[in-house]
């Protein structure tokens, strides 16, 4: 229980300006803009965007900014922002086979069409400062343009294995209805795979890598391969009534990433390779990576496995991924319960009193 | 239909959608209780009434199918609301989040969206256009937001159309709710109304 609390305004006041003089710090240090948190902190900003649900790099900057820099609460003003837009459609799918790309690698085939694109990745990085960078004045050198344009033909691995019937068919649903949307209808349970895959999409990035994790050492049957992952710019297509066409609104970039799993087959349908699938908004390959790994793991009802680990049970993975809810219950314990806890500590009195009481009255017989 | 012969919805969106909706909420809260709208620059086609105009662009959108009255389902009005508010039409009284009629039009209105059980929220709202809210048949109403009973009488709305009313308020929760509309003006008749005839004990 609640209860309204009056007073303290002039020190809630207050706190608004200290965190203001907070997020400034030194004067003396120049202020960080939000065009230089969207250029030099885009990793950060893709993490807001995806849990924030929006894809707006400057405002993630903003957000970012404004929250000195905490993901949770920067993917919390955007999804405060993004509850006030209008609405006026919805893209069509994006076609990501159809990405201009950053980067493209493959765990499951060395040589592939269209070969691998390492990109920009810390994979092959060693974890040793780079002190040169507390130099803001040198000269960063820049990547050399490579001789020839990459191969324009990079199809999914996915889709090679399932040209051969390797890999598990992904279905579209038989009416192609339009998928559930998270933000407008409540989740049901048992949830189908568009409601699983919209929840992870806006899931905590840490959350998911756990249980991913725990799914890879032994909790949740499986150890896959990064069948492919890639990342670049992708189109976003609307189709407008108006004109009877699609037209393209923009590129946003995007990271894909499809896990192969172990067989599954039954005495009707041969044994196939299963899939799990992960797209992230910006470069977010542990993200996509992550909810790959989940949105398998959560196939478990569909596949007739059993559903004994944490990873599997979607119930417990849809409800507890998204950061903004488990903040704001977690947070909520700072609220005023003073009324609540009142009623707690009289109750524990009076339970040690009726306890003191009897052990007092008890002894007193015995001395008797 | 060109940009050119579009004519005009608000003139400031965010204002003028605030302004009708408060307009709204005031007349659902306090049913039977006339109001008027009257946004800067709103110029619906003829036969949509200026108040079911500000209605439909103050809440309609792109995801709240509009059912028009076959009196209002020509392509001047539908393009008007189309371009205005995003929201596509039904065909099926049903399916609708938005119901435009005449009065005079109305044959049943139990096929409307009556929410379920879990979710009430899903149901249709009605716009009926009147000839006036005054000088029909009386009714008496009652219920949350009246404080003791409120006479009313829109004109067009027979004692069938009534007895449709009380059947729907007799769903509650579920059941629709209703604007009576008639030029600037609106009134409101939520579905935890309940209605009373003359003559009844």
């Amino acid at each position: 229980m609640y209860v309204a609390v009056k007073g303290g305004e002039s020190a809630i006041l207050a706190t608004h300006d200290l965190v203001a003089e907070s997020r400034r710090g030194d004067p003396t240090v120049p202020e960080v803009s939000t065009a230089q948190i969207a250029e030099q902190m885009k990793l950060a900003c893709a993490r807001v965007m995806n849990e924030g649900s929006l894809y707006d790099q400057s405002l993630a900057a903003l957000a970012l900014k404004q929250a000195q820099g905490d993901a949770i609460e920067a993917a919390f003003l955007l999804r405060a922002y993004r509850t006030t837009l209008p609405r006026f459609g919805s893209s069509a799918p994006l076609d990501t086979a159809r990405m201009n790309m950053q980067r493209r690698i493959s765990a499951a085939y060395k040589d592939l069409p269209g070969g691998q694109v390492l990109g920009s990745t810390y994979d092959y990085i060693h974890r040793l400062f780079d002190f040169s960078l507390e130099d803001e004045a040198q000269d960063r050198s820049l990547a050399e343009e490579a001789p020839v344009p990459l191969d324009p033909y990079m199809p999914r691995v996915t889709d090679i294995l399932g040209d051969e019937g390797l890999m598990e068919r992904e279905r579209a649903p038989a009416d192609d209805a339009a998928p559930f949307d998270l933000t407008r209808d409540p989740v049901e349970f048992p949830a189908e795979r568009d409601i699983r895959l919209q929840t992870l999409a806006r899931g905590d990035e840490g959350f998911l890598l756990g249980l991913a994790y725990s799914v890879q050492r032994g909790f949740g049957g499986n150890h896959p391969f990064a069948g492919e992952i890639r990342m670049g710019e992708t189109a976003v297509e609307f189709f407008a009534p108006e004109l009877g066409f699609a037209i393209d609104i923009g590129d946003i970039s995007v990271t894909e990433c499809q896990m192969i799993n172990q067989f599954h087959g039954s005495k009707d349908a041969l044994p196939q390779f299963t899939r799990g699938y992960g797209l992230a908004f910006g470069h977010s390959e542990r993200k996509a990576m992550s909810m790959a790994i989940v949105d398998r793991a959560l196939k478990a009802r569909e596949l007739g496995e059993a559903t004994t680990y944490p990873a599997q049970q979607e119930e417990f993975v849809l409800y507890h991924c998204d950061n903004v809810e488990a903040a704001g219950f977690v947070e909520h314990l700072k609220l005023p319960h003073y009324v609540d806890f009142q009623g707690e500590l009289e109750l524990l009195r009076k339970m040690r009193a009726d306890i003191e009481r009897r052990q007092a009255s008890n002894a007193s017989e015995a001395a008797e | 239909m060109t940009a050119t012969t579009m004519r005009a919805g608000f003139a400031d969106p965010v204002f003028d959608s605030q302004s009708v909706f408060r307009s709204a909420l005031d007349c659902m809260a306090h049913p039977g209780r006339m109001a008027s709208v009257a946004p800067d620059g709103l110029s619906p086609p003829a036969a949509l009434p200026l108040a079911a105009a500000a209605l439909a662009l103050a809440l309609a959108d792109y995801e709240t199918p509009i059912f028009l009255g076959a009196s209002l389902n020509h392509s001047e009005i539908s393009a008007w609301l189309s371009f205005h508010t995003g929201a596509p039409f039904t065909t099926d009284p049903a399916a609708a989040a938005f119901v435009l009629m005449n009065a005079d039009e109305v044959g049943s209105l139990s096929a409307l969206a009556a929410g379920d059980d879990r979710y009430p929220d899903r149901s249709a709202t009605l716009v009926l256009l009147c000839a006036s809210l005054e000088g029909g048949d009386a009714v008496t109403l009652s219920g949350p937001g009246i404080r003791s009973e409120k006479r009313v009488s829109p004109k067009g709305v027979g004692a069938t159309l009534w007895r449709d009313f009380a059947l729907n308020a007799a769903r509650y929760p579920l059941g629709f709710d209703t604007f009576f509309v008639s030029g600037g003006d609106l009134m409101a008749l939520p579905r935890s109304t309940r209605i009373s005839f003359d003559g009844d004990a």
